[in-house]
């Protein structure tokens, strides 16, 4: 919707609601005050105790007051969309993940430009293009990178060693290791090779980018559904299925899913963000803390041109409402909060640093032992898949199309030559 | 009729009520059936469609499907409730030790949050290895393999939604039953009736209204039925578990195309017209009498 | 004889079975509230463990905005459940001691608008409720948590009210009460049982309601729902145990808000038989 037509119907209500309801005692946006939409972990990195609170030290120098609204994943676009669709909003800083990023951002955010050219970000050129490329709407930039989440191969050693499997060094070896992997214990606990977060497009086009460096949606939205790549790769992912490797529960599997998976020692590796070491390795939750490894995930041998596999990177940005009131706060928060320094101690306050050099600080590589071989996945990851108004629903048919694969129901050039019909009429024309 | 005297006194009895009725949740619908004829989203301009929003859900196979789905699953549900729900009344309906908290647990699964039900439905039908899986396993030779099968999954949703709700239909009929004057029951035993008698003359007699109001709102929720499918199936395996409560939240949640939203909350509001309908008459019939 | 030792076994199996079915699931939340996090999902299920503490210590540490959602929701579900109680009472009344057609087309308008699923009504309320400064109140939620009981506790409490005979209204009035008068001393009174019924259905829904507290609340209305779902979308891995703690504190109000008005219904029962 848009503001003038929530405006028009805010007025039409309010004038028959207002004499019927009480008087309310309704927050009025306070001029110092700042309001931040987020999720929990945001906060969390951005007001921790090991890295310090940044956030808190830029209110005090500023006089302001941080007021921080957290929600779902979902929730936080559900309400911040509608906030920046209102005629004005308390919202003055939001964070938004690449997968909802849509072409409707000029309406609702503000270009940031200008600010950037009155009050610059401390080495801006070395926060990764494909992620500004993402952000950027009819030439203009409408967020800043502030978090990141890579995936990366995560291996069970102690299962490995008991199986006498070596760790895969190609994507081949990994989808050999995997079936090697699969086995029953004694028991009778299955053990899975390989698990995998979801079914959706951004995370089988990995097995098409490990492959040959394919593509489901490419940045310029050319549709690649049906090409060999990707066919190839819900093929194998189909096979994986089909011979247990993934389990059964793949079909209705939520991200935790593959946490307690691992932690429980019925999966051997698994595709998932660098971030799960801590929980596959946390001593209170698992029963295999610290025989975990995280690697990046290789690449096939016949891929030319990498070191490692150009997977998934997802991300979240600062963006700052149209119609928020204090925007040149909003500005300088966010210049301050993506600093090479506050990335730093983000990044051990738990964040996932956007800036590569982050990977090259000491307090950083004291923290994370994976640090290399994620700097590694990050240098070469990039987005999924560029986000439109209706990326919704293409992951929607696209998993549709997958699970009737899964299910015996077509072939994977069926699925995916489905797909890709029903999914073209919603690219956005250009 | 003695009050009729004072005209005003009804219409200021139910003014409140209606006033929050029509302020709240008519208003907005009103703007509500004019969305569904306009094309919106965040960020864009909304402009005027047509019926072109109900051309697309009626011919989406997926929402004919949802629509199957539902008005199964809601058959299922609500005749269940009300088949386990009436015993459970009953049963309650004596003095003894310990009844307050018999009726409280009884009364916990509509009270838990969702959330973390399901994850304990979930976990305990695991395929393979979940506790009352494996115990079908032993029983009934079979186990229920929702993940992978539709009519499993449906079953599953149906067995969650019993759970949650059936609290709802056993609030209703044993406050319903608590209220039949037991002198009533007692003439009727003094006449030579038998227990079962005495249920269908009195009993029944007595509660029926209030089994149509509990039967006719439970049939109207549980076509909305949303949380315990999506947090269980999410509609899948390939959407074939869908209800209409997954679909709307699809188009107004997760793709913001607020005028399928529109279109597809009106046609909830008829099919559970629909569903409802003959409850409806019920009541109508009696208000009818009464008058 | 046969009849009542039938019966006898019969509600006790009834009654079992019904308790094992409602409690198992409820039983299995909250013991593993009191469980590790490598016990909770374990295969098979632990039934014997040594319980511990720590998820209750966590879920205050870590998420200490879960005592002002409670304390919200609390405001909340008061408020909503008085609103509903005194508005339906009124209504269900007049429903049921009033015939015309303006007042049976006015109930069965109650249940049409009803019909309409709450999710496509915020759409256009959102920007209204924004307008007019009511967003993260406590009194938007009051109000809409109402409005969406009042058609339900309408009719059970006219359907109660029905059964009241009017001949001791009759007899109240000829002593010269006013209508509110008798609303309070006989009316209520004898129909308890509807509106302990109705109370019950209005505080459950405004104590777990989800998507109107998303939509219309931040941060000073907040309520536990939202903080409850937050738990459960833990970016980075959820606590399943702090989840669990939540959920049985969660719980345990409105258990005893049953246990505490239940006893109405007992009461309610002496009281129906005086008028028959």
């Amino acid at each position: 919707m848009n503001a003038r037509t929530h405006k028009m119907v805010g007025e039409l209500l309010t004038g028959v609601m207002a004499a019927a309801l009480i008087a309310s005692t309704g927050t009025i946006a306070n001029a110092e005050e700042l309001s931040i939409i987020g999720h929990a972990v945001h906060q969390k990195v951005s007001t921790g105790e090991a890295g310090g609170n940044f956030a808190g030290e830029w209110a005090e120098a500023n006089s302001a007051e941080l007021n921080w609204l957290t929600f779902n994943v979902q929730d936080i676009h559900e309400r911040l969309y509608r906030e920046a669709n209102l005629s004005s909003t308390t919202i003055d800083v939001g964070f938004a993940a690449n997968r909802y990023f849509n072409p409707q951002f000029p309406a609702m955010f503000e270009p940031l430009d200008d600010y950037l050219a009155r009050a610059p970000i401390e080495d801006f050129d070395e926060l990764p293009k494909g992620m500004l490329d993402a952000l950027t709407f009819d030439g203009k930039l409408y967020g800043i990178p502030f978090r990141h989440a890579t995936a990366a191969l995560h291996i069970n050693t102690a299962i490995l060693e008991e199986q006498g499997v070596p760790v895969p060094q190609t994507f081949e070896e990994l989808l050999d290791a995997a079936r090697k992997l699969t086995f029953k214990r004694d028991d009778g606990t299955q053990v899975h090779g390989l698990l995998l977060d979801f079914r959706s497009p951004a995370i089988l086009t990995d097995f098409a980018r490990a492959a040959s460096n394919g593509d489901f949606l490419t940045p310029d939205f050319q549709l690649k559904a049906n090409s060999p790549a990707m066919v190839k790769a819900v093929e194998t992912v189909a096979e994986l299925f089909n011979e247990g490797v993934l389990p059964e529960a793949f079909l209705n599997f939520k991200t935790e899913d593959v946490i307690t998976y691992m932690q429980q020692g019925r999966g051997a590796m698994a595709i998932s963000p660098f971030g799960r070491y801590r929980n596959f390795n946390n001593p209170e939750q698992s029963q295999f803390a610290g025989k975990f490894e995280a690697v990046a995930v290789p690449k096939s041998e016949s891929l030319e041109g990498f070191d490692v596999a150009p997977i998934r990177v997802e991300f979240w940005a600062l963006v700052i409402p149209k119609n928020s009131d204090n925007k040149e706060q909003a500005w300088d928060y966010i210049r301050n909060a993506v600093s090479p320094e506050n990335t730093i101690r983000a990044a051990v306050n738990g964040n996932g640093p956007v800036r590569p050099s982050a990977y090259n600080d000491q307090r950083v590589k004291d923290l994370v032992p994976y640090a290399p071989a994620e700097q590694a996945a990050l240098s070469v990851a990039r987005p999924p898949m560029p986000g439109f108004s209706e990326s919704a629903r293409a992951e929607d048919i696209f998993i549709e199309e997958v699970d009737k694969l899964f299910l015996g129901l077509q072939t994977a050039q069926e699925a995916m030559d489905s797909a890709q019909a029903r999914i073209e009429p919603l690219l956005p024309s250009n | 009729m003695m009050f009729e005297d004072r005209k005003w006194l009804p219409i200021i009895l139910i003014s409140p009520v209606n006033a929050l009725l029509a302020l709240l949740i008519a208003l907005p619908s009103v703007y509500i059936i004019w969305l569904s004829l306009n094309q919106s989203t965040f960020g864009s301009e909304t402009t005027f469609v047509g019926l072109a929003n109900y051309a697309q859900i009626f011919s989406d196979p997926i929402f004919w499907r949802s629509t199957i789905n539902t008005f199964i699953v809601v058959n299922v549900v609500v005749y269940t409730e009300l088949a386990l729900a009436l015993p459970l009344a009953l049963a309650l309906n004596t003095d003894f030790v310990g009844k307050g908290l018999v009726f409280s647990i009884l009364i916990a699964p509509y009270a838990v949050t969702e959330v973390s039900a399901v994850v304990m439905w979930r976990y305990l039908f695991e395929t393979d290895i979940g506790m009352f899986n494996m115990l079908l396993q032993s029983f009934a030779g079979f186990q229920l393999n929702w993940v992978r099968n539709p009519a499993h999954g449906l079953t599953l949703i149906s067995i969650l939604s019993i759970w949650i709700h059936l609290p709802f239909t056993l609030i209703i009929l044993y406050s319903a039953i608590s209220t039949v004057p037991v002198d009533m029951k007692n003439a009727a035993r003094v006449e030579g009736a038998t227990e079962w008698q005495v249920f269908r003359t009195v009993t029944m007699r007595f509660i029926m209204p209030a089994v149509l109001v509990a039967l006719m709102f439970r049939y109207i929720f549980a076509t909305r039925l949303f949380a315990e499918a999506w947090l269980l199936t999410e509609g899948g395996p390939a959407r074939l578990t869908e209800v209409l409560g997954i679909y709307l939240y699809r188009a107004a949640f997760r793709y913001h195309d607020f005028g399928a939203a529109a279109a597809t909350g009106l046609a909830m509001q008829m099919l559970s017209l629909l569903v409802a309908s003959f409850y409806l008459y019920q009541l109508y019939k009696r208000m009818q009498a009464d008058g | 004889m046969d009849d009542r030792y039938v019966i006898l076994v019969g509600r006790w199996v009834v009654l079992t079975l019904g308790v094992f079915w409602s409690a198992f699931p409820i039983f299995m939340v909250v013991s593993s509230s009191f469980k590790t996090h490598l016990d909770i999902f374990a295969v098979p299920p632990k039934f014997i463990f040594q319980p511990t503490f720590d998820n209750y210590v966590l879920l205050f540490r870590e998420w200490p905005q879960f005592l002002d959602g409670l304390v919200n929701s609390m405001i909340i579900t008061v408020g909503a459940t008085v609103l509903t109680a005194i508005t339906s009472l009124l209504a269900g009344y007049a429903y049921s001691r009033f015939h015309s057609r303006l007042l049976t087309l006015s109930a069965f308008f109650m249940i049409l608008v009803r019909m309409l699923p709450p999710i496509v009504v915020t759409i256009p309320l959102f920007p209204a409720v924004n307008a007019m400064g009511l967003s993260d109140t406590h009194a938007i939620l009051i109000l809409l948590y109402a409005a969406f009981f009042v058609s339900l506790a309408t009719w059970i409490l006219k359907t109660f009210i029905d059964q009241i005979p009017r001949e001791l209204e009759e007899a109240a009035e000829v002593e010269g009460s006013s209508v509110w008068q008798r609303l309070v001393r006989v009316v209520l009174p004898l129909s308890v049982h509807g509106m302990v019924a109705a109370c019950v259905f209005v505080v459950v829904f405004a104590w777990n309601e989800y998507v109107f507290a998303l939509i219309f609340t931040s941060n000073e209305a907040k309520t536990a729902p939202l903080i409850l779902a937050e738990i459960s979308g833990a970016i980075e891995g959820v606590q399943w145990g702090i989840l669990f703690a939540a959920a049985s504190v969660q719980l345990l109000p409105i258990l005893a808000f049953v246990l505490l008005v239940q006893k109405f219904i007992v009461t309610g029962i002496t009281a129906g038989a005086v008028k028959g």
